[in-house]
């Protein structure tokens, strides 16, 4: 490896000591006081820092500090090339490994065992004060492994407390699974209860609720089978089901059982869930247990104090149920699942194949942690994957359910089929991020998504405007400020001169802003979506731009454009002057601002030595 | 996830010499941890490695990833075994950052040092009370690996400047920060007054200009105009794509130039 730093000019030097006495205040040479007040980042701080896991005010107060300091900069530089993907087609050298160090494996296992018998020795494992001293079992408390850890908890082998899940919208379930378990504790007759238990969660649905039978299950505890449940959809939306799946258990706690609670978990096999959103933009689920709005979508939080179900507890299938209802449901699982959302408005269908679900709650008035996986694609089969962790609820009466989803990763999904993305947009969508919500309903819980991750969107396009053409008219008015052309001329002469280049005319003439790649952090506030640094890499530039797209459309972002070789080549050709705007590496660079409401949007230039932020 | 009974996907090969087996190694100690994006290369923003290939069936992450937290808190709290899977399992990781290091820092170390550095970055993640393993926070799920190999690469840099306080190697290195004099002899200003002190104007307004960029603006000036790296390099560190890093480059320096002139950026 080349060593740069071994090529210092006096220019480097002085920028160097710029940059490390620059945040302090101090003199040149004052390197000692340098030492004294700044506090290095540790490896925890320098490791999430690469792993781009820090919040943005923590992640600038790592760079502040890795531009002033050659020692963490040094160490984040060569952590992060070892941990590069072999991308260059020059993999590393191998390490020449001396015949001496054959034993040394053995001598760090020697080193080792000497290190844990010392500590061992005196009694306590290893020298760890607290909870932390002796080693626990495995399947410890939560508490204890959260003190000893000081994140989250693991798992435990037995849940300390049995919890139930509540969503109301689903509360035909929890009848048939209390049906169940009334049927293995009181030997109900099954022909009797079977019909019952469709009435009811008829009744509480206002769907047709049916199945082809139940019988009694005897592993994993007393509990019931459900053969083929169905729930009908709302005629408003299909004659269809709202939800079928090929078989549905449930598993009763007898302890609890003989306490006189209904305690249990339940799994769903081959569930098939259909979310439709009509033209008006009310979704089939909401309409579940009569609690329809009779048009029009639900608007902010304003039908906060409405009860009912959204999607992600539909798609969850717990049973709900506000109050104490009878059921407390441990666990909920479902395998095999699948998922179709389809947008009538837009006429997509966007189908989550394969769905994994998992849901446990240990306290009913607190959330439920849940975990999903599926692929993502459309009828023709998935490319993509969408993964979920964190938790929901807790679905109280009343209250809107809180949604803390810690890990929120899609990969490579169609985003032209995601419903409520702007319609014209269109790419493959990767995400990688956390995410917060709360709300009863569809529309409150999207209106109060929050949260900032990763995005990376690819080979897509963005329609009805065109951002490369609107550069060269922010350039056009920008040059014809300084008298190098005159007013509208630059897109006159780049379309002459343009002709000649393949793709170039086409691009400038195109009435969208089609993108190799956008990719960079984004924060998701209530109302905008900030954008840090985010990337934009095309046929015709590559820009680094930060900003905020509102919900409403509008955009107001500042940025740095490098424009394409030969684009720049023929721009300045045409106007020589351009080249004040700085050319690196043969691309001409161009500051600029952009504002307006898509796709009515303005992009502006500014003029020398005024900066474009 | 696909590994060990215990969850924790095997490193094939603890004696690996490769690059290529290094960086399997690698990936594959951050799937045993369940931290499964990668944010180092800053493009592999997929979901779907968590449930391994289209055939396998998709598994929840939180699983995997508790599972990883429950290896580390073992490690910890010195359940048996488990500190020595902790060997077998990173030390792969460990010996390719430390080997790293020293084939970019002092490749005539590699015949003679890597082993007792290797050992002593594992030891270090034992002592003190488990000090360093203690020190990482999985509740952000920063990825173990990188924090094995921060750990790894900060405790050889050290190593190196212990070893370069020594004389023999002092006298041949002529890249030590931490040697005095250097800054100021690569600064020092000329022998008269008037020259010092313009010298000390220049250096002020360069103070000023730089404190007007962002943190992050400030990293690139470091990372290219003062130590020279390449776009590569420095979008690794940042976790953006080369194109941005010229971007990125090319905005300072217009910033720049207007307050201090060109002659920082010699490297173009």
């Amino acid at each position: 490896m080349n060593n740069p730093r071994n090529d210092r000019t006096p220019a480097r030097e002085m920028l160097r000591l710029a940059l490390e006495t620059q945040s302090a205040g101090m003199l040149p040479g004052d390197r000692a006081r340098l030492a004294a007040t700044d506090v290095h980042p540790d490896e925890n701080e320098l490791a999430l820092y690469l792993s781009r896991e820090l919040p943005p005010q923590a992640s600038d107060r790592i760079e502040a500090h890795l531009a002033g300091c050659g020692e963490c900069t040094e160490v984040v530089v060569l952590a992060a090339a070892s941990g590069r993907k072999a991308t260059s087609g020059q993999p590393p050298r191998s390490v020449a490994r001396p015949a001496h160090a054959d034993g040394a494996a053995a001598g760090i296992e020697r080193r080792l065992s000497a290190v844990t018998s010392r500590t061992r020795s005196a009694g306590a494992g290893i020298e760890i004060p607290g909870p932390m001293t002796a080693a626990p079992a495995r399947g410890a408390s939560p508490a204890v492994n959260e003190t000893r850890t000081g994140r989250v908890a693991r798992p435990t082998a037995r849940p300390a407390r049995s919890g139930w899940h509540r969503f109301r919208a689903a509360a035909s379930i929890a009848l048939l699974l209390l049906a169940g378990g009334v049927a293995t504790a009181g030997w109900f007759a099954l022909r009797w209860a079977g019909p019952v238990v469709s009435e009811k969660s008829s009744r509480a649905l206002e769907r047709k609720v049916s199945s082809d039978g139940l019988s009694v299950a005897v592993s994993g505890g007393p509990g019931l089978h459900i053969d083929e449940p169905r729930i009908a959809d709302d005629p408003r939306f299909s004659s269809g089901n709202f939800a079928e799946a090929s078989q549905a258990t449930l598993n009763v706690d007898p302890a609890e059982l003989l306490r006189g609670q209904l305690r249990g978990a339940v799994s769903v096999s081959d569930l098939v869930l259909r979310l439709v959103r009509n033209q008006d933009g009310v979704w089939n689920v909401e309409t579940l247990g009569g609690e329809r709005l009779a048009s029009g979508r639900p608007e902010g939080g304003s039908d906060e104090a409405n009860s009912g179900a959204n999607p992600s507890t539909a798609s969850g299938a717990i049973p709900a149920r506000a109050g104490n209802g009878p059921l407390h449901l441990t666990s909920a699982n479902i395998a095999n699942g699948k998922l179709i959302i389809e947008d009538r408005g837009r006429g997509t269908e966007l189908v989550v194949d394969r769905l994994e679900f998992a849901a446990n709650s240990p306290d009913a008035a607190k959330s439920a942690s849940i975990a999903l996986t599926g692929s993502v694609g459309n009828r023709t089969g998935g490319a993509g994957r969408v993964s979920i962790t964190g938790t929901a609820g807790p679905f109280l009466r009343g209250v809107p359910a809180s949604y803390d989803l810690k890990s929120f990763d899609l990969d490579r999904i169609p985003v032209g089929a995601v419903p409520m993305f702007p319609a014209a947009l269109r790419g493959d969508l990767s995400w990688h991020g956390k995410l917060t919500s709360a709300g009863k309903r569809a529309g409150p819980i999207l209106d109060n998504l929050a949260g900032r991750g990763d995005v990376l969107l690819s080979n897509g396009g963005v329609a009805g405007a065109n951002l490369a053409r609107l550069l060269v008219a922010g350039l056009d008015a920008r040059l014809a400020a300084e008298g190098a052309i005159g007013s509208g001329q630059l897109n006159a002469l780049l379309e002459t001169a343009a002709a000649g280049v393949p793709g170039l005319r086409e691009g400038l003439a195109a009435t969208e802003t089609p993108f190799g790649t956008v990719k960079g952090p984004v924060e998701i506030g209530q109302r905008t979506l900030g954008f840090k640094d985010i990337e934009i890499a095309s046929t015709l530039l590559d820009a680094v731009a930060t900003g905020t797209i509102g919900r409403d459309g509008e955009v107001r972002a500042t940025g740095d454009a490098l424009l394409a070789p030969d684009l720049t080549r023929i721009l300045l050709a045409a106007v020589p002057a351009a080249a004040s705007l700085g050319v690196h590496e043969g691309r001409l660079a161009v500051p600029f601002s952009l504002v307006g409401t898509w796709p009515d949007l303005r992009i502006a230039v500014p003029a020398a030595g005024q900066p474009a932020r | 996830m696909k590994g060990s009974p215990t969850g924790l996907g095997r490193i094939p090969g603890t004696e690996l010499e490769t690059g290529e087996d290094w960086e399997a190694a690698d990936e594959a100690s951050d799937e045993a941890l369940g931290s499964d994006f990668d944010a180092e290369s800053g493009e592999d923003l997929s979901a779907g490695d968590l449930a391994g290939e289209d055939d396998d069936p998709p598994t929840l992450p939180s699983e995997a990833y508790l599972r990883g937290q429950e290896f580390i808190a073992d490690c910890i709290a010195g359940v048996g075994g488990t500190r020595e899977r902790f060997v077998a399992e990173y030390g792969a990781l460990v010996r390719y950052a430390v080997a790293r290091v020293l084939r970019a820092k002092e490749p005539a170390l590699l015949a003679t040092d890597l082993d007792d550095i290797v050992q002593a970055v594992l030891l270090s993640f034992f002592e003190r009370d488990c000090r360093r393993l203690k020190m990482y926070e999985g509740r952000n799920q920063a990825s173990f690996a990188t924090f094995v190999r921060i750990c790894a690469t900060r405790q050889t840099l050290d190593h190196l400047r212990a070893l370069r306080r020594r004389p023999r190697i002092a006298a041949d290195d002529p890249r030590d920060e931490r040697e005095e004099g250097r800054l100021t002899d690569a600064v020092e200003p000329g022998p008269g007054p008037e020259e010092q002190a313009q010298v000390a104007e220049r250096m002020d307004r360069l103070r000023r200009a730089v404190a007007e960029l962002s943190p992050r603006e400030q990293l690139v000036v470091r990372l290219a105009f003062v130590e020279g790296r390449d776009a590569p390099e420095v979008a690794a560190v940042l976790g953006i794509s080369d194109n941005a890093v010229h971007v990125l480059k090319s905005r300072v320096k217009s910033k720049l130039r207007d307050l201090v002139g060109t002659e920082y950026f010699d490297d173009e």
